[in-house]
Order: C-alpha cells, then structure tokens, then sequence
C-alpha cells in the first residue's frame, strides 16, 4: 500500500500531504515545532528588531537600505512559512510572548552604543543564526518532504545573501576592508526574488 | 607569548564516552568536531539549547554565550557550542529536553521551547 493511501475517501480529519511525509520518515511533530520557532526568529527577532536598527543608521544611508532589504525579505520568510505550519496541522501560538520567547535565534535588539559597527555587527549573527536554522529545516526534510525542503532552501538562499551583504558592510566600516559580497541591487525594497513567490497576495 | 593552556575533556554521550585535549581558547563542541565527535547545535551562539549539557565535573567560561544565565550555572548546565575550558571538564551531552524542562520551572527564556 503506497504511503497515504490509508487516508479514507472524504475523511477531513488526516492530510494525505502529511501522512506521506510521515511515512518517509518525517518527524512530522518535530517538523511543526522547528518552523514555528524559524517563524518567530524572522518575525520576532529579525523583522521587528530590524525595524529598529534600521532606524538608528542615519548618515549611512547605503547601509540602511541594505538593512531594509533584508528586514521586509524576513517579513517574506514568515509569510512564505506560515501557511505550511498549517498545512502540516501545526499551528502559531495565539499568544505573541509565548511565540516570541521560543524563537530559535537572540532578538537583534539595539546594541548599545548603537554604533554603525555594533549594529552591523548585531545584523551579520543574526543571519549567521538563521543561516543555521533554516539548515536544520533543510537537513531534515531533504528527499523526504519536497514542498517544506523547498520553501526552507529558498529562504536559506537569501540569508546566505544576507550574510554576504553584512561581512561586506562590516569589514569595510569597521576594518576598512574590501570583502565583496557580490550583491547586485535589488528590483525593490525588499524583492525577495527566491521567498516571495506570491507578490499578488504577499505585497 | 605562552600557548594557551590544553585540557582534557570527556564526554559522555548516548554513543559512549569520548576524551580529547581543548585549548583555553577553544570552544568544546569545535574541538569536538575536529576530533570527528558530531554533536548537536543549530545557533552556535549559546542562546537556543540544542547543544545542552550537564557539566559533571570541572569548569568551563560561557561568556561568549548569548543566552546563558546564572541559574544555568547553579543547576549545573553548559553550552558547548560557546564553552571554553577553565580546567579538565567531564560533560553529558544531548541534554536540551532536561535543560528546557527546567528553564521552565525558572521561568527563563526557553528558545525551540515546543521540542
């Protein structure tokens, strides 16, 4: 009997997408668990902390709108995840504390004194930190779960992005070195050009 | 200018035992990996859990730690991915379920705390 096929015709209580999942061996709990903590990191710890970083790089305007790309591409990753914690039977906790506390990565909270360097430097392990979880995602669902490996892959592909933007930054404010990133403009703020594959619903 | 000081670590993991020499300036679980020990971690900044262990003997400096309190130190936990050894340490791994089931109880930050 091929995995699934023992969800009954009509039967609104078991997903057919989850359970073939499960019988390739996805720990399909686990799974759930995992994305709703990377989903807390790029809503709560990035995307809102962000929002406040990018406020206090006045005077540096280049490294503002970097910082902008990757803020509103994080609020991307939380969209592009949310609905598959759901589709997995999963869940977002309905209290915002509860969901913030679990997330996987430290918030980027304003670094004091709230120097170029310091908050460049909080912006790169806040990457470096969600290059690490959305490979774990990718590590457990590679070969097994193709719509979640594909959703973690495309949002690991612009934190790897992130990262290179922000070593670039920092070396060259901090150490006046030239690390190139090899980052090319974005279409606009905030494009996403690999998570936001829904731009008539995810504006 | 000294070499810094070498320890001895052991680590008593649900795959047995394993000891390897870790500099003072050295983290533990990257000492680890280079003596081909694969232990658990997803943040490598000491803040999410997944690298917890109980520190059964010795000492070691988490204050490269993003996310390691005083309380974690009186019930006798550390951070691998972050720790650097202060002297010969003894350490169970693989203790994140027992280290979140505690940050619980003391109402601390619980990162992953679903798992």
């Amino acid at each position: 009997m091929s995995a699934g096929a023992t969800v009954q015709p009509g039967d609104v209580t078991q997903r057919v997408g989850v359970e073939v999942i499960r019988a390739r061996g996805v720990d399909v709990d686990k799974l759930i668990k995992l994305l709703i903590a990377n989903a807390a990191a790029e809503f709560a710890s990035t995307y809102y902390y962000y929002t406040i970083l990018r406020m206090h790089l006045a005077g540096h305007e280049d490294y503002k709108e970097i910082c902008e790309d990757a803020r509103l591409e994080d609020r991307a990753h939380w969209e592009l995840i949310v609905p598959r914690i759901y589709e997995l039977g999963g869940e977002l906790p309905n209290s915002l504390p509860e969901f913030h506390d679990q997330a996987g990565c430290i918030a980027a909270k304003l670094p004091n004194p709230p120097t170029a360097v310091n908050i460049l430097t909080v912006l790169l392990e806040s990457e470096r930190c969600a290059i690490r979880s959305w490979t774990a995602v990718c590590d457990m669902t590679f070969g097994k779960d193709p719509r979640t490996y594909d959703l973690a892959s495309r949002i690991l592909n612009e934190e790897i992005e992130h990262e290179a933007w922000f070593i670039e930054l920092l070396a060259h404010e901090r150490d006046g070195k030239s690390i190139p990133s090899g980052h090319f403009r974005r279409g606009e703020p905030g494009e996403a050009p690999y998570s936001k594959n829904r731009g008539f619903y995810n504006p | 200018m000294n070499d810094p000081a070498t320890y001895r670590i052991v680590l008593e993991t649900p795959d047995g035992e394993f000891s390897f020499d870790c500099r003072a300036d050295e983290v533990i679980w990257d000492a680890a990996a280079r003596h081909g020990i694969s232990l658990p971690a997803i943040c490598h900044q000491g803040w999410c859990l997944t690298c917890a262990a109980r520190l059964l003997s010795g000492a070691v400096d988490q204050s490269l730690s993003r996310g390691y309190f005083p309380r974690d130190k009186e019930e006798g936990y550390a951070l691998p991915c972050t720790a650097r050894p202060r002297s010969d340490v003894r350490l169970r791994t693989h203790q994140q379920f027992l280290m979140r089931e505690y940050r619980r109880r003391a109402r601390l930050p619980i990162p992953y705390s679903g798992l």
